[in-house]
């Protein structure tokens, strides 16, 4: 056999089941000129039969056995080293795989640069849901780096099985594993890193980390409980430090001091906040020796209330140490208190052995947090820390302790225990809350669970403490390190009937429950479902019956309906039923005052949306939501209805349509040669009914109106929407109604729909955190196909407003907006204030994919940032009162393209409806 | 060495690179056969001096979905076949040119075979025409997939396919002497169908006609879109008697040459060889941005112009802008010519021969 380009060294211990899998993987690689290693870390099973048998079908099949169990992976993988041959050299474990072109791409790219080390991606297996996740994906951008510093996020990157060794470099340099000790591979690849002479990094996956979630998650939690592992942990960053002081840059000691504060030693101080007292000390304990010598000056880097953790382990506090995680591992609660010395915002350390300097830095420097801005939260955004207590067997009514924030739970006017479903409360007791210490507060339910009327329970959601402070109201989950399994709570629906919420943990703490059904009525009830949907044929019955009831029944009735004379009700509907707003609400709201006789009907399509007073809910899958529908004399609505549903004749249909149109629309749209007619029917059959369309400005009229099809009657310069927004922005109380920071500039991101809907945000949402925390506050509006997460952990500094429905309060309210192609520029353009177009797909977008009808660049309202760090100079400008767009071209835009809004607008439309005869 | 096709017989893009791969290899020194799954008829020769086999597999072509036990049995027939021919002889390189075929060489055992498949859309198209799936499951496992530009090499590395690389398509095609650029006509060669986008670009007339009126519009091609195209032009208030419309050609070489701009209005595109000829004739190219070929083909301002893809509007601006200069055609169309060059079959069959040596380690 001609020496093989490359050694794969796959150890095994006890693996004999798994085995073949790994062995196949290897041998089924694009690159054959390789030889594999088995190293078998003596079994006790039929490992050496798996083996033999393998190599029978492939020769490239070695087999080594160890004498004796070396209890490790560092053994085994050093006798690999010992016996390849190949000029490169990799490493496999037993129950993992290597992805088919692993071996091929990795050696081509240290080939091809010349490299003494290559790495490429692990992607992470669960092989209970097969859902892949890439690790680290981030720094493993296709790349040669002459060294390591040029990349110093990759010693992130620990695990050895990734990458592709020069046998030569791991000889000249007697790079081998640390025998005798757990997380061997840290060492091993910093070695590596800093030895090698060039190192290619390829962004392919190239191995596959067999995960089974369940049993492997528990044993690693398992493990990081056990002092064992936390004292091997420290003994490799020891060999590390050791290692890299004769040879590492200051650079990089710098780095990697930072890697272990802010990845090794969060991983132990997030596993204090789940043990008990005694495991929490010994961790501490065995920690402490070791971060006390560390180089602590990275530690400004941190999360700070990571770095709020650390002081306290620096001074031993268990107790502060599980506070200052609780707000990092249970999404931003506050389990503590802040105060400000000279406009820093300091967490308040209330430990016995509070000090005034440690580690090199004083206790202020450890403990300022100002750039959480815990205080700077507004008060329905803040996230408390309620915690359950224990709750005792038999025991129906909850209690628990909520810590202070900033001395407001005084002022608390009414206090519920709710339980939520998507954010809404579905049932709730009332409760009362007493202090029993400074800062520390008790609550106990009064009464059980009472569902709210008119929602539905569904089948699992979190619990949470309902606080009115005010006019405003705050809703912070509950949190609980354990729950107790087996806490039912009882839920009473009257009639006899009750239902239990069974309580279980959920992630980052939160207390969640579950619906078990346990009424005779509702059990008799599934019951007798099983038993009629065993008869075969009943399932078919069933979906005809519901077709029936929800399709062919209410179209009945609107086609009777529709023949009979009209009532003077009036429909309304805003995004296909899913929304309460645009011009639909704010015609609404003026009939509200000018009509009030006239009466309202909302269509509400999921049950979901919030009317005021006096405007009546319509499902139109209901028979009398479609016989109401059929019958009223007016329809205004902003998108489509259903145009199954057979409209009357003597009806008026008002359409608003849902924005003025900046990307190209309809007939307008690239690829509309291409869309085939059977998409496009369903607009045409719905705009053949509408009797007028609302035009806000010449320029809509000449786009968007003529792209859909539209040339029935327009009512010019009308735009009611545009109108409750000049309007809101008049009320003096605007701010405080919405619970907006009074002082800080207020900006609005309003992003519109991406065509590949990632949930990723073009608005670099850290950077924003870190940037403007403090002197602007951010409200998010993503598009509901495309909702962008928006993390707690930044509630100080933004807002999802995602699920309001007042955008036009919002609107008023923001001193400037940032969007990309969204419509409402056109809205927000009338109020006259700072837009920034943050686009850094613009050519992209206008040139090749959608296209826009108007060149930005030229008529915008404002600039074309193309990056976050352009988008923050001019945020810097807007803040500090320098606008450079010139009064002439927002006045201009307006008046080309927005249209002004004049208040008249609700009034013209339905003005204009009426005269339609 | 084998080179599959979905049929090696119809006029198509996809059927003259495989024949032009196929010669290529031969003259090289390689036992090539070109292998289609089923015969079309009318069968069209593509090279004079085949140094080549050719053999296709099915003797009729599938029958309609409307006979699904017929098509199963036709399936089964081209499997046994394809079998047959992988074990005549001793395993060596399958290049499998289209995703139909290669759908076919997944279900036999080709163990021992080193197969490389090669994908002529662009990445967009693929999203577009729902490809995406059905490459990436056929494609993920072959020792190489052949991508037309590195554009939609990497696009289709991120998509999931860990082993792209790319390799243009050669063009032979060189013509002693460039165009004259004298005769201001303006062609687009090519069907008449709505993806390749002529409705843009009779819109765009319409715009710039009257303000040249010493230009012609030519269309080459045919295609379903024929009579609204021409109904279009019917309706322009001017320019009409300047558009032209000619039958497909298939040596495109006359057309180029007598050409001052060629245009390329398309909605969608892979690696447009009209373009590549185009350049080949010294001819300066307008394309609509609509593929990582047309990208890598027309370099913006230097061997032609590039139009926002679907805008009538750019397409006319663009157009004008060189309408309007015969110092930027020429210099375009110089500049073409020399670019033209990287895709000759020397440089193109030595990236082949390169690939090979990786794939056979």
């Amino acid at each position: 056999m001609s020496t093989p380009d490359l050694s794969i060294v796959l150890i095994s211990f006890n693996d004999a089941k798994r085995l073949p899998r790994a062995l196949r993987s290897l041998s089924r690689q694009t690159l054959s000129a390789l030889e594999i290693i088995v190293v078998d870390d003596a079994s006790t099973d039929n490992t050496a039969d798996v083996v033999a048998k393998a190599a029978a079908a492939d020769p490239r099949i070695r087999y080594v056995r160890l004498d004796q169990n070396s209890g490790g992976c560092s053994a085994p993988r050093n006798r690999g080293i010992a016996e390849a041959i190949g000029r490169w050299v990799m490493f496999c474990d037993s129950d993992d795989e290597y992805e088919r072109h692993a071996a091929k791409n990795l050696l081509l790219a240290v080939e091809a640069a010349d490299a003494d080390l290559g790495c490429g991606v692990v992607e992470r297996v669960d092989s209970r849901t097969g859902k892949h996740v890439r690790w680290r994906e981030d720094s493993h951008d296709s790349a040669v780096l002459e060294t390591i510093e040029d990349r110093l996020e990759l010693i992130y990157d620990t695990v050895s099985v990734n990458k592709i060794y020069r046998r030569q470099m791991l000889l000249d340099h007697g790079i081998r594993f640390p025998e005798g000790i757990l997380y061997e591979d840290q060492l091993f690849t910093m070695e590596a890193f800093v030895r090698a002479s060039r190192i290619a990094v390829i962004p392919q996956t190239v191995y596959y980390w067999n995960v089974d979630r369940v049993s492997d998650d528990l044993s690693i939690t398992q493990r990081r409980r056990e002092v064992r592992n936390v004292s091997s942990r420290v003994s490799v960053n020891r060999l590390i430090d050791a290692f890299l002081a004769e040879q590492g840059s200051s650079e990089l000691r710098a780095a990697k001091a930072l890697k272990f504060l802010s990845h090794d030693l969060y991983l132990y101080l997030a596993v204090i906040l789940d043990v008990d007292d005694s495991t929490a000390r010994s961790l501490v304990d065995e920690l402490l020796p070791y971060v006390s010598q560390v180089d602590l000056s990275g530690a400004e880097r941190l999360r700070p209330l990571l770095k709020v953790a650390v002081y306290h382990l620096l001074i031993g506090d268990v107790e502060g140490i599980r506070r200052a995680m609780r707000f990092i591992k249970w999404s931003a609660s506050v389990d503590g208190t802040v105060q400000m010395r000279e406009g820093r915002e300091l967490w308040v350390c209330s430990s016995d052995h509070a000090v005034d300097e440690i580690g090199g830095h004083s206790s202020d420097w450890w403990l300022d947090v100002t750039v959480q801005g815990i205080s700077r939260v507004p008060v329905t955004q803040r996230r408390y820390c309620h915690q359950l207590a224990d709750v005792a067997e038999g025991t129906e009514l909850l209690s628990g302790s909520s810590a202070d924030y900033l001395d407001s739970l005084a002022d608390v006017d009414a206090i519920s225990l709710v339980a939520v479903r998507e954010g809404r409360v579905i049932a709730r007791a009332a409760a009362v809350l007493e202090q029993v210490a400074p800062l520390h507060w008790e609550w106990r339910a009064l009464e059980s669970l009472c569902p709210v009327t008119g929602i539905s329970i569904g089948d699992r959601g979190t619990l949470a403490i309902e606080l009115v402070i005010g006019d405003l109201v705050n809703m912070s989950i509950l949190r609980a390190s354990d729950v107790r399994t087996g806490t039912t709570l009882p839920l009473r629906l009257g009639l006899g009937r009750v239902e239990g919420l069974h309580l279980e943990s959920r992630d980052f703490g939160a207390v969640g429950w579950r619906v078990i059904r346990r009424s005779p009525l509702s059990l008799a009830g599934a019951g007798i479902r099983r038993a009629w949907f065993a008869i075969p044929g009943t399932r078919s019955l069933a979906s005809a019956w519901r077709r029936l009831r929800v399709r062919s029944l209410p179209r009945l009735a609107a086609a009777i309906g529709s023949r009979l004379p009209v009532t003077d009700a009036v429909v309304l509907s805003c995004d296909h039923g899913r929304g309460y707003g645009g011009h639909p609400r704010a015609i609404s709201e003026y009939l509200a005052v000018a009509e009030p006789a006239l009466r309202q009907y909302w269509i509400d399509t999921d049950g979901n949306i919030r009317l005021p007073q006096g405007v009546h809910r319509l499902d139109t899958s209901t028979m009398r939501g479609a016989w109401i529908l059929s019958r009223a004399g007016l329809w205004i609505d902003d998108f489509g209805i259903d145009p199954a549903v057979r409209m009357n004749s003597r009806t008026r249909y008002l359409q608003t349509w849902h924005g003025i149109a900046l990307k190209r629309v309809g007939s307008d749209a690239p690829d509309w040669g291409l869309t085939p007619a059977k998409k496009r029917r369903p607009l045409a059959a719905n705009r053949t009914r509408w009797d007028a369309l609302i035009s806000p400005s010449e320029y809509f009229a000449g786009t968007t109106a003529r792209a859909i099809g539209f040339d029935g009657v327009l009512v010019d310069d009308c735009t009611p929407f545009g109108d409750a927004v000049i309007a809101a922005s008049l009320r003096p109380d605007l701010r405080a109604r919405l619970d907006l920071p009074s002082r800080r500039m207020i900006v609005m991101y309003s992003p519109t729909l991406s065509a590949q809907r990632t949930g990723e945000s073009k608005l670099d949402l850290e950077a924003w955190w870190r940037a403007f925390g403090d002197r602007a506050y951010l409200l998010i509006r993503s598009h509901p196909a495309d909702p962008l997460s928006v993390p707690a952990r930044w509630n100080n500094a933004m807002r999802d407003i995602s699920g309001e429905d007042d955008l036009a309060s919002f609107l008023a309210a923001s001193d400037a907006l940032i969007t990309d192609y969204n419509s409402v520029l056109f809205d927000f353009a009338r109020l006259r204030r700072p837009v920034g177009f943050l686009a850094p797909d613009y050519d992209e977008f206008t040139r090749r994919t959608v296209g826009l009808y108007l060149d930005l660049e030229r008529s915008a309202p404002g600039p074309v940032l193309r990056d976050n760090a352009a988008l923050h100079a001019w945020v810097n400008d807007v803040v500090e009162g320098r606008d450079n767009t010139s009064a002439q071209r927002r006045e201009d835009f307006v008046s080309m393209f927005a249209g002004e809004a004049d208040g008249t607008g609700s009034a013209r439309a339905m003005q204009a409806l009426r005269g339609l005869g | 060495m084998l080179i599959l096709a979905n049929n090696i017989d119809e006029v198509g893009g996809a059927q003259r690179v495989a024949h032009s791969l196929a010669q290529g290899f031969a003259q090289r020194g390689f036992d090539v056969e070109l292998v289609g799954m089923v015969p079309h008829a009318p069968r069209h020769d593509f090279t004079a001096q085949p140094a080549y086999r050719s053999l296709t597999l099915a003797d009729h072509p599938l029958p309609s979905a409307k006979d699904p036990a017929g098509r199963a049995r036709a399936r089964t027939a081209i499997l046994r076949r394809l079998q047959s021919k992988l074990d005549e002889g001793e395993p060596g390189i399958v290049i499998c040119t289209q995703l139909w075929a290669m759908e076919f060489l997944e279900e036999v055992d080709h163990r021992g075979w080193r197969i490389i498949g090669q994908y002529h859309s662009s990445y967009e198209a693929a999203v577009g025409g729902r490809d995406l799936g059905r490459a990436l499951k056929s494609y993920s496992d072959l020792d190489s997939c052949v991508l037309l530009t590195r554009e939609d090499a990497e696009a289709f590395r991120r998509a999931g396919l860990n082993n792209t690389t790319w390799i243009p398509n050669a063009v032979s095609f060189r013509p002693e002497q460039p165009a004259a650029l004298n005769s201001r006509v303006v062609t687009y060669l090519g069907r008449l169908s709505p993806e390749k986008g002529p409705q843009f670009l009779v819109e765009a007339w319409g715009r710039i006609s009257a303000q040249h009126p010493d230009w012609a519009l030519r269309f080459v091609g045919n295609g379903p879109d024929e009579p609204a195209i021409r109904a279009m032009v019917d309706r322009l208030p001017e320019g009409a008697e300047r558009v032209e419309f000619l039958a497909p050609v298939t040596d495109p070489e006359r057309v180029l040459l007598a050409s001052d701009i060629v245009v390329l209005p398309s909605l969608v595109e892979g690696f447009p060889l009209v373009v590549a000829e185009a350049m080949a004739c010294g001819v300066p190219v307008v394309a609509a941005d609509c593929s990582a070929g047309v990208r890598a083909l027309v370099d913006d301002g230097v061997t032609g112009l590039i139009a926002a893809r679907g805008d009538a509007g750019d397409l006319a601006h663009q157009l004008t802008w060189l309408m309007e200069s015969e110092a930027l055609r020429r210099e375009f169309g110089a500049a073409a010519r020399v670019r033209a060059e990287s895709l000759s079959p020397e440089a193109i069959f030595a990236r082949w021969e390169l690939l090979f040596a990786d794939v056979l380690r």
